[in-house]
């Protein structure tokens, strides 16, 4: 169990806990739900607590609890396309930003100027209104709104360390370039991103449900928290419970993957610089959140 | 004498400066000969160009004119992998050799690595090799599955040899190779160099601040000033006559091992500071230190040859002795500062 501890050493058995029961629920959800989560029955509508629906129906008579479970996935499953799309794309961009330098360095840095001076989800926004609301254009809106960040972060990584020598020592050698960025520079680059990616995944989470909560993300009658919140708000004085409840389980995602984010980067740089840039990070966020 | 192996001619390499755009002149013409298994000193102070001039020879700086020939063969001019194959032969040693070996990598998959850029593709022959490099650097064979981080500076400084010598060169660039080490190590290290030379026939050229690892090791030795060479000669004339005053005053600072000697010893302080590379004095470089300046040291000075191999770039090659001049006897007191 050796592979196990040392995972449990950095994060800790409560986030652990927080974040593998959320993904357990996105991967196993089809099986564990207890009704499909868009069929409706009338008959049943604005139930409260009880023993067939642990967490009451909505207005149409959908179990709550499936429809929660069904919002995991879709939320966990947009958080890690974005991330994947996002990561990839901005790792290539400022790979070769931060190797080759110059004008490519340039035009690359410039572009994410212009994604930074704009906030993220205006950016979402402003696609997904040229490309129409769905669950792929929000996913593909976002990917490109989260590109400037992982970008900027790889190019400043990558830059450093191509200046040091045992990069330039690779180079007297006469390695390719390809050699030097995929066997030397990316790995250095892919630990700072997934660091960074892990802490990003709740600030990610968060924009899915903003957009849903629009109506510019995922339609009905798939089903997520954001657009749960929404679909619940004219009920919101005799069922609080509607609104209520996705709105926490969003909280405890974003609070789950935020200190999971925090401790791999205490772990990975236990020095006191790290506590610095870890409460600049957090300023961040907050800017973020209030934006 | 022969063709040399690696000459570089009028070689200059410049930066822009980001803010002013001014050119920052780091190497400014400077004509160098290495021959083959002799290991060529070039020193001088900090930020005189000797690094510049060692990172443009094998490809880390892109020079601004000038000529590097290797074997015949114009280096600045050869691309592909042409090129690539012949900047090859000749290898670079930092000075901070822990940060020029990969944190993430042992040092065996450091050597297999050079070894596999340089076109080696049999495993087995890859770890013999590992082998025999590490006991040409005499590191026993069981380290290869340290990490840097594992090993003393020394012992670093002794892979980064040994990852050098995987590319099979025929000239070493050895950039303060020792200027990092404990002053205890620091022998070892050039005996290694001395050794390389004898069994393999490396060439080397030895950049450094400290004049006592160049006499030890160099047949002959350039001094560097403000991106252009002073002085050149053998050990014996450069630190047994030196010719230019610079080196004279660059010799002064050093402290002699017989007591007698040291106390006789007179240092020569320079005043002042090596003045801005973007905008060098004209004519002689040295002259808005040098104590004994004329008016004829505005023009620039010609290379007075005072044998066959040794030459001193200045007016008055060979004529003033600056360790003799009293410092009352000086028509520019103020200049010069003689203790005794």
């Amino acid at each position: 169990m050796k592979w196990f501890n040392a995972p449990i050493r950095i994060v800790g058995w409560p986030t652990l806990l927080l974040v593998l029961s959320f993904a357990f629920v996105a991967i196993f959800g089809s099986v564990v739900s207890p009704y499909d989560p868009a069929a409706q029955n009338l008959m049943q509508a604005m139930q409260p607590f009880s023993p067939e629906h642990w967490l009451g129906t909505d207005n149409l008579g959908r179990d709550t609890l499936s429809r929660l479970i069904a919002g995991a996935q879709t939320t966990l499953i947009g958080v890690t396309s974005i991330l994947l799309l996002a990561g990839t794309v901005g790792m290539i961009l400022g790979t070769l930003a931060g190797y080759f330098g110059g004008w490519l360095d340039e035009i690359v840095m410039r572009l994410c100027d212009f994604g930074f001076s704009v906030p993220s989800l205006f950016v979402a926004l402003a696609i997904v209104g040229v490309f129409g609301p769905s669950y792929g254009n929000m996913i593909l809106a976002l990917a490109i709104a989260w590109v400037p960040i992982y970008a900027r972060l790889t190019r400043g990584v990558v830059a450093a360390a191509a200046s040091q020598p045992y990069i330039e020592s690779l180079r007297v050698l006469g390695a390719s370039p390809a050699r030097i960025i995929f066997r030397h520079l990316i790995p250095v680059a892919l630990g700072q991103v997934l660091v960074y990616a892990s802490a990003d995944a709740g600030l990610l989470a968060l924009a899915i449900a903003n957009l849903s909560f629009l109506g510019l993300g995922v339609q009905p009658p798939q089903a997520e928290w954001g657009q749960m919140l929404v679909s619940a708000m004219p009920y919101i004085q005799e069922a609080p419970r509607l609104v209520i409840l996705p709105g926490l389980a969003l909280t405890i995602l974003v609070v789950g993957f935020n200190l999971l984010g925090e401790r791999i980067a205490l772990a990975k740089n236990p020095r006191p610089m790290a506590r610095r840039k870890l409460s600049l990070r957090r300023a961040i966020f907050k800017q973020e959140m209030s934006a | 004498m022969s063709k040399p192996l690696l000459s570089i001619v009028d070689l200059k390499t410049h930066f822009r400066d980001s803010r002013t755009g001014a050119d920052i002149r780091a190497c400014d013409g400077v004509t160098l000969d290495i021959n083959a298994g002799e290991i060529v000193g070039l020193v001088g102070e900090s930020g005189c160009g000797k690094s510049t001039l060692g990172r443009t020879i094998v490809g880390l700086e892109r020079a601004r004119s000038g000529q590097i020939r290797f074997r015949g063969e114009e280096v600045l001019a050869l691309r592909g992998s042409r090129g690539a194959a012949t900047r090859r032969k000749i290898q670079y040693i930092f000075q901070d050799p822990l940060s020029s070996l990969s944190p993430r990598q042992t040092i065996g998959e450091a050597i297999d690595e050079a070894l596999v850029i340089n076109g080696e593709g049999n495993r087995s022959a890859r770890r013999a090799r590992i082998a025999e490099l590490l006991e040409a650097v005499s590191l026993p064979a069981q380290l290869t599955d340290r990490y840097p981080r594992e090993m003393s500076g020394g012992q670093r400084q002794r892979v980064c040899i040994a990852r050098a010598l995987a590319a099979d060169p025929d000239v070493l660039v050895c950039d303060e190779p020792v200027s990092s080490l404990d002053v205890s190590i620091r022998a070892q290290i050039m005996n290694l160099f001395l050794k390389l030379r004898d069994d393999l026939g490396m060439a080397c050229l030895l950049i450094a601040h400290d004049l006592a690892i160049v006499r030890l090791a160099a047949q002959r030795v350039y001094v560097m000033y403000l991106g252009k060479i002073m002085e050149q000669g053998t050990s014996a004339e450069l630190y047994g006559h030196p010719a230019h005053p610079y080196t004279q005053a660059l010799l002064s600072a050093v402290p002699l091992t017989n007591p007698v000697q040291e106390l006789a010893r007179r240092r020569i302080l320079l005043s002042g500071d090596v003045p801005s590379p973007m905008n060098p004095p004209s004519g002689c470089r040295f002259r808005s230190r040098c104590p004994v300046a004329q008016p004829l040291c505005e023009t620039f000075p010609p290379a007075a040859a005072l044998s066959a191999s040794h030459v001193a770039h200045c007016h008055f090659a060979g004529e003033c002795d600056l360790a003799s001049i009293k410092a009352n006897a000086f028509s520019a007191p103020h200049l010069v500062h003689v203790q005794g």
